[in-house]
């Protein structure tokens, strides 16, 4: 791939996978580097997507098993106490802003993931399940649960 | 506050644009040495050129990258910042400088203790473990009902058996690509479950078996009965379209693999494997209507971490199993699940029912019922012709669990019973004992009747009311 494509490609997808991966990873540090190992993935493979959406699609989804992958080492597995939301980058308007992400990253991975790709990036569970691996049955439960989660600790319904 | 909150603050966030350098050179600079590499070998003649393992080949791609860049004392990747490698490598070199200068030893560091997230744990493996048992017993796969394969047995020994429980069986091909055999899916059933699995009773433990490698070896984790049931093996000896003789060689032995055909819900052929067409096109099958699942195992709620020692703990979670009168259960089954840590990787090592909110409670109710005259126009497990119906499904069906208390063990019921002409005649609130190291209890009873006894309707066998 020349340089060109690359930069292009780059461009067109870094903040969609660098957000993906720190919805997952909730600090910098980890998203950079999954982001840069997505890329360097992305650049190393040979596939020539039918359209935009495809190869987002694919990169998320390569995302999301790294992430995994860093999540199941040694250092991360079950570790409760090497997770805390990494504040630095973020920038928050409102409190509201602020309530609702941080219910949002209060919740566990799987849940942070679906409702990430379903209301940021607007997926549908068909597509999320392509991205994830999980069956469509098991998404759809994994939003109703996250949602219920959301309502329990903002004391309310999050309107969508 | 919405879900927009979420995407405003999502959206601010952007990776430094150092990564976009680090990135892109990196590539190039891979993109450079794969060019070099391939000039390289193209110029060399009489020389088998071998491409070795792709992994290797980027191993080794990257050991050179890191070559260049050590050489040309480029920090780059290295020691970007905020880079958990960058880190370490800085702190060491940092503790080589000032080493001599301390002159105080001190205290090795220690790791810190690991705090695990047992919720989570709990969560993932019992997940697992349930999709598993609906895999194994519900047939909760994909499959290609135009790729079949039928068979006809019958017991050449007993023509009553060959009447009422042989006949067609057919199975359809299935497209998971999770599973091609039947030892694949003892393989997924088997992965959050520990080598070594105690059986318990009113939390003693009262046997220990080792889980075995093959299927055929193997036995359901909590009722103990032999995964053959669900598991059938290959039955590729038997032609397609033919029929099955499960005992060819006399009434005392029987063929496994043709009785696989008659009973099993997966079975192996010529390289392939086929799920059971009764199994996934029954009205409680998990795809019948148009894909629709509704006959399945489920949570109901998720794991409580009950108590924690090291490198062990216990959660307890309700599973609704789909056996009579599941649909309206609001809890179903507690499993009370024990997990180890093993090896650095965490495994389910007991399973145990514990309280069954419903059924007992159902149960609880039918003793007290029956040990009452004047209630035996009610029915409590039969069906309206008189006859053994649904047993305990009857009382079930019309039983909601109002509230449960798990740590005493105790729930409010209300249920409106039947009479045996199958109309409304009880309507019951009642607060009952459900633990399950005792004996189902109603502990009180307010019960109004809706309709008038009518002794014409008595049970069979029911006490006289007079």
């Amino acid at each position: 791939m020349d340089s060109e494509k690359m930069t292009e490609i780059y461009d067109k997808y870094s903040n969609a996978v660098y957000r993906m991966a720190f919805a997952y990873c909730k600090n910098k540090a980890d998203a950079e580097d999954i982001m840069q190992e997505v890329f360097i993935s992305r650049f190393s493979a040979d596939i020539v997507f039918e359209d935009e959406t495809k190869e987002k699609s694919w990169l998320l989804k390569v995302t999301v098993n790294k992430c995994r992958d860093l999540f199941r080492s040694l250092r991360y597995k079950y570790s409760l106490t090497s997770i805390p939301l990494e504040e630095a980058s973020l920038v928050f308007e409102t409190q509201e802003e602020s309530d609702v992400y941080h219910a949002v990253m209060s919740l566990p991975k799987k849940y942070r993931t679906v409702i990430h790709l379903f209301y940021y990036e607007e997926y549908s569970i068909k597509e999320i399940s392509a991205i994830t691996g999980d069956k469509e049955t098991a998404i759809q439960t994994q939003l109703y649960r996250a949602r219920k989660k959301l309502k329990d600790i903002l004391g309310k319904e999050l309107r969508l | 506050m919405n879900m927009n909150d979420y995407k405003r603050v999502t959206d601010r966030l952007t990776p430094d644009e150092r990564c976009r350098k680090e990135v892109l050179d990196m590539s190039k600079r891979e993109n450079k040495i794969k060019l070099n590499t391939n000039e390289y070998t193209e110029s060399v003649s009489g020389v088998e050129v071998r491409s070795g393992h792709g992994i290797m080949k980027y191993v080794g791609i990257a050991a050179a990258c890191a070559i260049i860049v050590g050489g040309i004392g480029t920090t780059g990747v290295l020691l970007h910042k905020g880079s958990k490698n960058a880190q370490q490598f800085a702190e060491v070199i940092e503790e080589e400088t000032t080493a001599e200068a301390v002159t105080e030893i001190t205290e090795e560091p220690t790791e810190p203790p690991v705090e695990y997230d047992y919720e989570a744990i709990a969560n993932e493996l019992t997940q697992h473990y349930i999709d598993s048992l609906n895999v194994m017993q519900y047939g909760d796969v994909s499959y290609d009902s135009n790729e079949s394969i039928t068979f006809y047995t019958y017991d050449s020994t007993r023509e009553e058996w060959s009447n009422n429980y042989g006949g067609e069986r057919t199975f359809y091909k299935v497209t998971d690509e999770r599973f091609k055999s039947c030892q694949d899916i003892y393989e997924y059933y088997k992965a959050p479950i520990a080598s070594s699995i105690d059986r318990k009773h009113y939390g003693e433990t009262y046997e220990s078996f080792t889980m075995p490698d093959n299927f055929k070896d193997a036995a359901d984790v909590e009722y103990e009965s032999s995964l053959q049931s669900w598991l059938g093996g290959d039955v590729s000896k038997f032609e397609n379209g033919s029929r099955v003789d499960i005992r060819p060689n006399g009434k005392d032995t029987c063929d496994d693999e043709a009785f696989s055909i008659n009973i099993g819900i997966y079975v192996e052929y010529n390289g392939n494997l086929y799920v059971s067409k009764r199994t996934v096109e029954s009205e409680t099958a998990p795809y019948y209507a148009n894909g629709k699942h509704s006959f399945l195992t489920s949570l109901t709620t998720e794991p409580n971490v009950l108590e924690t020692e090291d490198n062990s703990f216990k959660a307890s979670c309700f599973v609704k199993t789909p056996y009579t009168g599941w649909e309206n259960a609001k809890y179903g089954d507690e499993k009370i699940i024990t997990f180890n840590l093993i090896n650095g990787e965490w495994k389910i090592s007991s399973i145990e029912t514990g309280d069954r909110p419903e059924y007992t409670s159902a149960v609880a109710i039918q003793n007290y019922i029956e040990k009452r005259a004047e209630y035996n126009d009610i029915n409590i497990g039969y069906d309206s012709e008189g006859k053994a119906g649904r047993g305990i499904g009857h009382i079930m069906d019309k039983l909601e669990v109002t509230e449960y208390d798990p740590s005493i063990h105790v729930c409010k019921v209300h249920a409106v019973l039947h009479n045996m002409n199958g109309e409304d005649a009880l309507d019951m609130t009642a607060e009952i004992s459900v633990n399950h190291n005792g004996s189902p209890v109603v502990m009180s009873a307010d019960i109004t009747r809706i309709k008038e006894y009518d002794s014409s309707y008595e049970r069979p066998n029911a006490v006289s009311a007079n």
